[in-house]
C-alpha cells in the first residue's frame, strides 16, 4: 500500500520528478560511460604496450627482474616453453637470450640489448615484426641476419644490408663477438626501444653469449591480456615445479600501473563530487516536497497512519525515484557506450604523441558489468543514505502542529 | 518605471516570507558553487604540483640543444658554451634560471656489472637552481664544483652494479673524435627519488666531462625556466631570437608525457564542469519551479489587483536573482574558509608512492584563482537566473481565476 502511495506522490508534481529523474539519470549515465571508457582505455593501453615487446606476461630465470644477467637462465628452454603454450588462455611462448652489447659501425658505437629469438613464435607476441620499415623481419632460416630499431640504425650509420659489429660479455665471461648483417629496420614508435633493442636469431645469440641450452625469458602471450592474467595460477605452479619465475604485465610495467592506479584514484574523486551533489540536489527537491505537503502528513497522522510508515513512504518514493533514474541512465549511457565500444572514440591528439604511450587514436571504451553498475549503484546508496534526513524529519511530526502546517 | 523600482524591496521580502524554503535553496546553490571550485581548486593544485616535480627532476620548463641532438643525443651533436647573444638573453629578465650541461649515452662499470646509463655533466651552483635532484642526496653529498673528479648516481643503480659509496666506477663514452672515452671516478653521493631517473642519470662535474670526452667548452643542453614574470612562449621565441641556429624547444615537446596528462586532465575537467553547472541549473529549477506552485493562490492575486503578467516574470527573476546571487557569495566564502587551514600546504602523505611515479608532488598548495571564481560564479548564477525564466513564465501564465481558486 505505502509503494502504491508513494508512487502517485511521485507523479503529483510531474515536472518535479522529471526534472530529478533527469539529474539522476544524467550522471549515472554519464558514470557509465566514463567508467567503461576508462576500462577501456587502460586496457587497450596495456595491451599495445605489452603487445610492442613484453608479452602479455614472462617466465624467467629467477633473480632475473633485479639483475638482468646472462648467468641467470633458464635451462633447456624450449621445453618450458612449450609446456608453458599447453597452459589454458596462453597461446605461444618464446624463449629469449638476453644479451648486453656494444655496437659498432665503423667509428660510431652505441650500447644496445641484444635479444635472440626464434622467429615465428617471436612474431606472434612481439608487434616489432609487424612495424618492419626497411627491408624485412628475420626468418627460421636466417643466421647471421639481425633486425634493429630506427633510431638505433640511425645513430649507427647503418642501413638495410650493412653489417654492425657485435661487442659483449658473454656468460661465461669471455668476450662475446659477432658480426650481424642488417636485415630489416623496424619503428615500434617508442624511442627507448627504437633505440637499444637488437634482435637476431636465437640459435646464433646462444653460440655467441655462450648459452648453449639455455635462455633468460621466455615471453607469453594469448588471446587477450586477461586470459594470460587468469593463466596465471597454473602458470606460477608450472614455475615452481621448474625453478623459474612469473612475472606479470605489472611486475614489467611498473611505472604504466601506477599511472593507472593513480589515474583510477584521482577519477574517483571526479565520480564522488558527481554523485554527492546530484543527491544532495535531489535530497533538497524531496526535503522541499516534505516541507510543501506538512499538512497532508498532519492529516494522515490524524487519519492513524504512524510516522514511522510516512516515513517509509516518503523514503520509498526517493528511493524509487533513484533506481527509476538509475535504471535510464545505465540504459542510456550503456547503449551510447556500446555503440562507441562498435565504432570507436577518435581523440583528438596527436596520435604519434599517443603511440609513444601505447595508446591508439581511435579509443573504444569497454562496457562491463562493474562498469554499468559501479556507479549508479553508490548513487542509489548515497541517496538511499542520504534519504534518512527527511525519513526523520517526518518522524518528529505532531499531528495537531503539522495540520496548521507548522 | 517607479512600480520596477518598487518590485526591489517586494522581492526581497518574499525570499523572508518562506525562510525554510530561502534557505534550502540557498543551500543548493552555495554546496553547488563550494564543490565547483573546491574540485577545482583541488585539481589544479594537483596538476601544477605533478607538472612542477616533473620538470624539476631534470626537464626545466625548457631546453637548448643543437640542432638534431633530439634525435641523436651525443656528442656529434653538441653547441658552442658562450656565444654573446644567447648569453645576453639567457642572463635577461625572460630567463629565470638556466643551468649548462653535457649530457651523452654511456656506459657505467663497477667490479662485477655493466649498465647503459645517460651521463649528465652539471655545473652544480647553476643545477640547483633549475632541479630539485641536487637536494635529493640519499647518501655522500652531490658535486661541489665542475672540475670535481667523482660521479653521483642513483641510490638504485648503486644496488644493481653491486656497488656503494666511495667505490669506483669505470663510466665510458664516446668522445668528440669518435674514441671510446674512459674514466674511473670515485662514487662520492648517492641520490634518490623516482626509480626511472635513478636508473638512468649519473652526474659529474661539467668540466671534467668536457674534458675527458673532448668537447672543447661545448655543450649538449642549457636547460632554462621563464623569468618570475616573463610567458614561456616569449623567454623561447627571446632565446631563438638570440640563436636561431639552435634548437629551442618547451617542456611540452620535451616531455610529452607529462603533457599528454595535463591534456587529458584538461578535458576531464572541462566535462566535470559541464555536467556540475548541468546539475546546478536543475537543481535550482527544481526549487524555484516549487516555490512557484505554492504561490500560485499568491501571483494570482497579483494579477487580480492589476499587475502585469511580465511584471510577474520580472518579480520572480529578480526574487531568484537576489537568491542566486546570495548562494553563490556564500559558496565562495564558504571556500574561501574551507581553503584557510591548507594555506601552507596540503601534505599528500597519505597517498601511496604511486603518486610520486606519475609526478605528483608531495604537497599541494590549493589557491583560488580569482578569474575561475569570477567565472563559474558568473556562470551558476546567469544560468541559474535564466532557469528561473521556466517557473516565473508558469507563474504569470496561470489566469488569475484558476490561480486564485487554487488549493
Amino acid at each position: 500500500m505505502l509503494a502504491a502511495l508513494a508512487w502517485r506522490n511521485l507523479w503529483r508534481r510531474p515536472q518535479r520528478t522529471l526534472l530529478s529523474l533527469l539529474s539522476v539519470a544524467i550522471v549515472s549515465g554519464l558514470l557509465v560511460f566514463i567508467l567503461s571508457f576508462q576500462d577501456g582505455v587502460y586496457g587497450q593501453m596495456k595491451e599495445t604496450t605489452l603487445r610492442i615487446f613484453d608479452g602479455y606476461a614472462q617466465l624467467q630465470a629467477p633473480g632475473f627482474a633485479d639483475d638482468p644477467t646472462l648467468d641467470r637462465a633458464i635451462v633447456q628452454p624450449e621445453q618450458l616453453a612449450h609446456e608453458a603454450e599447453g597452459v589454458p588462455g596462453v597461446t605461444v611462448a618464446a624463449p629469449r637470450v638476453n644479451g648486453f652489447a656494444i655496437l659498432a659501425n665503423g667509428p660510431r658505437s652505441y650500447a644496445a640489448i641484444v635479444v635472440g629469438v626464434d622467429p615465428a613464435s617471436e612474431a606472434r607476441i612481439s608487434s616489432i615484426a609487424s612495424t618492419i620499415q626497411e627491408g624485412r623481419y628475420l626468418t627460421a632460416s636466417d643466421t647471421n641476419s639481425a633486425i634493429l630499431g630506427d633510431l638505433l640504425a640511425k645513430n649507427l650509420g647503418v642501413g638495410v644490408g650493412g653489417k654492425v659489429t657485435m661487442l659483449g660479455s658473454a656468460r661465461d665471461g669471455s668476450v662475446a663477438a659477432d658480426v650481424l648483417q642488417v636485415a630489416g629496420i623496424y619503428h615500434s614508435g617508442v624511442p627507448e626501444l627504437d633505440r637499444t633493442i637488437l634482435e637476431m636469431p636465437f640459435a646464433r645469440a646462444q653460440d655467441t653469449f655462450q648459452m648453449q641450452d639455455t635462455a633468460n625469458t621466455i615471453a607469453l602471450s594469448g588471446p587477450s591480456l586477461s586470459s594470460v592474467d587468469h593463466a596465471l595460477p597454473v602458470l606460477e605452479a608450472l614455475a615452481r615445479r621448474t625453478g623459474v619465475s612469473v612475472r606479470d604485465w605489472q611486475d614489467m610495467e611498473p611505472a604504466m600501473r601506477d599511472v593507472i592506479d593513480l589515474k583510477y584514484a584521482t577519477s574517483m574523486l571526479f565520480y564522488a563530487s558527481l554523485v554527492l551533489v546530484v543527491a544532495f540536489i535531489i535530497l533538497n527537491t524531496l526535503l522541499m516536497s516534505v516541507l510543501e505537503r506538512t499538512r497532508e502528513f498532519g492529516m494522515l497522522l490524524a487519519l492513524g497512519m504512524r510516522p514511522s510508515q510516512i516515513g517509509t513512504m516518503v523514503w520509498t518514493e526517493l528511493l524509487a525515484l533513484a533506481l527509476i533514474g538509475c535504471a535510464i541512465g545505465v540504459a542510456i549511457g550503456g547503449g551510447v557506450t556500446l555503440w562507441l565500444q562498435s565504432t570507436g572514440i577518435l581523440f583528438p591528439i596527436d596520435p604519434k604523441l599517443l603511440a609513444q604511450f601505447g595508446v591508439p587514436s581511435r579509443l573504444y571504451p569497454s562496457l562491463s558489468l562493474f562498469s554499468a553498475l559501479a556507479g549508479p549503484g553508490a548513487l542509489v546508496l548515497a541517496i538511499a543514505i542520504g534519504g534518512l534526513v527527511p525519513f526523520l524529519r517526518v518522524l518528529r511530526l505532531t499531528p495537531a502542529l503539522a495540520m496548521r502546517g507548522a | 518605471m517607479n512600480r520596477l523600482w518598487m518590485l526591489g524591496p517586494l522581492a526581497w521580502r518574499n525570499l523572508w516570507r518562506n525562510p525554510r524554503r530561502t534557505l534550502i535553496t540557498l543551500a543548493v546553490v552555495a554546496v553547488g558553487v563550494w564543490s565547483i571550485l573546491a574540485f577545482d581548486v583541488m585539481f589544479k593544485a594537483w596538476e601544477q604540483s605533478s607538472l612542477e616535480e616533473s620538470l624539476r627532476l631534470l626537464t626545466g620548463e625548457g631546453q637548448i640543444h643543437a640542432t638534431g641532438y633530439l634525435d641523436d643525443p651525443g656528442v656529434g651533436h653538441s653547441m658552442p658554451y658562450r656565444s654573446g647573444a644567447l648569453l645576453g638573453a639567457l642572463n635577461g629578465p625572460a630567463v629565470g634560471a638556466w643551468a649548462p650541461r653535457v649530457r651523452v649515452p654511456a656506459i657505467i662499470q663497477s667490479e662485477y656489472r655493466t649498465r647503459a646509463i645517460t651521463l649528465v655533466g652539471v655545473e652544480p651552483a647553476a643545477e640547483r637552481r633549475v632541479s630539485d635532484l641536487p637536494g635529493q642526496i640519499l647518501a655522500g653529498r652531490y658535486l661541489a664544483n665542475d672540475r670535481e673528479i667523482g660521479i653521483v648516481i642513483g641510490g638504485d643503480l648503486a644496488v644493481k652494479l653491486k656497488t656503494r659509496l666511495g667505490k669506483r666506477v669505470i663510466v665510458m663514452a664516446q668522445a668528440a673524435d669518435g674514441h671510446l672515452a674512459e674514466a674511473g671516478l670515485p662514487i662520492i653521493g648517492l641520490f634518490g627519488n623516482t626509480t626511472p631517473a635513478q636508473d638512468e642519470y649519473a652526474f659529474v662535474g661539467l668540466g671534467a666531462a668536457q674534458s675527458t670526452l673532448g668537447l672543447n667548452g661545448q655543450l649538449s643542453e642549457i636547460a632554462f625556466d621563464a623569468g618570475p614574470s616573463a610567458k614561456l612562449e616569449d623567454t623561447v621565441a627571446a632565446l631563438q631570437r638570440a640563436a636561431p641556429g639552435l634548437d629551442t624547444e618547451t617542456w611540452m615537446a620535451l616531455s610529452p608525457l607529462a603533457y599528454t596528462m595535463q591534456q587529458f586532465s584538461t578535458s576531464y575537467t572541462a566535462i566535470w564542469l559541464m555536467v556540475m553547472f548541468v546539475l546546478m541549473a536543475i537543481g535550482i529549477v527544481n526549487t524555484q519551479l516549487m516555490a512557484v506552485f505554492e504561490r500560485t493562490r499568491e501571483f494570482g492575486l497579483m494579477q487580480a489587483l492589476g499587475m502585469r503578467p511580465a511584471t510577474i516574470v520580472a518579480q520572480v527573476m529578480l526574487e531568484s536573482a537576489l537568491l542566486i546571487g546570495v548562494g553563490v557569495l556564500c559558496g565562495i566564502v564558504l571556500m574561501a574558509v574551507t581553503l584557510l587551514p591548507f594555506t601552507n600546504g596540503l601534505s599528500l602523505g597519505f597517498l601511496s608512492a604511486g603518486s610520486e611515479m606519475a609526478g605528483g608532488g608531495g604537497v599541494l598548495y590549493p589557491r583560488l584563482d580569482p578569474v575561475d571564481t569570477v567565472v563559474y560564479a558568473t556562470i551558476v548564477w546567469v544560468l541559474g537566473v535564466m532557469t528561473t525564466l521556466w517557473p516565473a513564465r508558469t507563474a504569470a501564465r496561470t489566469p488569475p481565476v484558476v490561480a486564485m481558486a487554487a488549493n
